[in-house]
């Protein structure tokens, strides 16, 4: 059974009353971080299809052919990649010359420098708090992305500070009230 | 006084939650490869290695074998590289043991990718074929950044996501394959994450080999002392 995407929507949105009680600054957080090692930010997308999952997968490895034998190699042989260059061997050339990893590992700082993994330092700042700021001041090399990032992520700090203390007064004055 | 009986209440319901969670798997450990590469080039990346993660401890260990020998210690936000048993670079870095795949998978949340926790409600669910296909809406507050993510899943694990902006447009999907037990527990032995960039499709493969769950030795890999200079 094929179903349009669009069907998919629940046209129930929460109200902002039951969102601002029940979310918390954890799961703030949470949710953007999630979002980060998902980088779905980053990209800029394509049109949904009826069912977005009918790939097969498989494809993909027949791209990834001379990528698949170097790995057996390296698994039977222990070879590092420059022991590889040094042997001149042809399947070193299926790696890229760039051999910056931390991006691949763990969405490392980007080495672009534009923005901390291309997420604005605003939310840094307003979801991670103080630690947030911190986070952008620290990861971004480049100086004039780090001036630039670093006071979107301190306002994203304060703004997302005031709105937590106006939240727990406001939640405080409504117990005392009823 | 209503607030402090409030606040006892929900300190108490939250903490034999929390017990109980941290008692059950905890660790993992398993032979990695992941190799990547932008659709229509002819040159990617490769990194193979060996990865230990320690749910309570907030420790990753990451032993790479290629491209070059070296081990990358993550605690928390603080990650030491080493080579050659010599502390060569420390930095700061997302807190990527939490949100990792290792995590999800030991924390038994990969069913849900874990949406549930971070806010996301779920939406319409629909069957195609032997797949159930579920649609997750974001919290209030983020749907002016982040789009709804759908999850397909058969006999109640999860085999594949997909990732939409604010406009319903698809940015990114996930496919989990080759799901083996583990004292129980499924871990997906293949997972290929699809980027749709401007520029074009950009594919990430990743597979999990000779996985261990709850490995009681090797606790000095695990547990590793902070590099001296670090």
């Amino acid at each position: 059974m094929t179903v349009p995407y669009s069907k998919f929507r629940v046209p129930k949105p929460l109200s902002k009353e039951v969102c601002l009680n029940t979310m918390t600054m954890n799961t703030a957080c949470r949710t953007l971080l999630l979002l980060l090692f998902c980088p779905v930010l980053l990209v800029a997308g394509t049109p949904p299809s009826s069912n977005p999952f009918s790939d097969q997968p498989a494809c993909w490895d027949q791209e990834f052919q001379a990528l698949s034998e170097l790995e057996q190699l390296v698994e039977t042989s222990g070879l590092s990649l420059s022991q590889l260059k040094s042997e001149d061997h042809p399947l070193a050339d299926a790696v890229m010359p760039d051999t910056d990893i931390s991006a691949t590992l763990m969405g490392g700082p980007n080495g672009e420098g534009e923005r901390l993994l291309e997420i604005p330092g605003f939310f840094w700042g307003f979801c991670c708090s103080i630690f947030g700021a911190i986070l952008v001041y620290l990861a971004i090399d480049d100086p004039v992305a780090k001036k630039r990032e670093g006071r979107q992520a301190i306002l994203g700090c304060a703004v997302g500070t005031l709105l937590w203390v106006g939240l727990y007064v406001w939640l405080i004055v409504s117990l005392n009230y009823y | 006084m209503r607030i402090n009986y409030l606040f006892l209440l929900v300190s108490l319901s939250f903490f034999p939650i929390k017990a109980l969670d941290a008692q059950e798997f905890y660790r993992f450990k398993s032979d990695f490869s992941i190799k990547e590469k932008e659709s229509g080039k002819d040159q990617g990346r490769l990194i193979t290695g060996s990865i230990y993660y320690d749910k309570n401890l907030h420790k990753t260990v990451y032993n790479i074998r290629f491209p070059e020998p070296e081990q990358w210690l993550v605690r928390d936000t603080f990650m030491y590289r080493k080579k050659a048993d010599t502390l060569v670079s420390s930095q700061i870095v997302p807190p990527v043991g939490e949100f990792s795949v290792f995590n999800m998978i030991l924390s038994q949340q990969l069913t849900d990718f874990g949406l549930a926790k971070s806010g996301y409600t779920p939406g319409n669910i629909q069957q195609d074929g032997n797949q159930v296909i579920a649609q997750w809406l974001p919290p209030e507050q983020f749907k002016a950044y982040v789009g709804p993510v759908s999850l397909a899943s058969e006999q109640k694990r999860l085999t594949a996501a997909a990732f939409y902006d604010k406009d319903e447009k698809l940015l990114s999907k996930f496919y989990f394959q080759d799901y083996t037990l583990h004292q129980g527990l499924p871990v997906p032995g293949k997972i290929y994450q699809i980027y749709y960039r401007e520029t074009g499709e950009f594919v990430r493969i990743m597979t999990l080999k000779n996985i261990i769950i709850n490995q009681t030795d090797e606790d000095h890999i695990y547990d590793f002392e902070q590099p001296a200079g670090g």
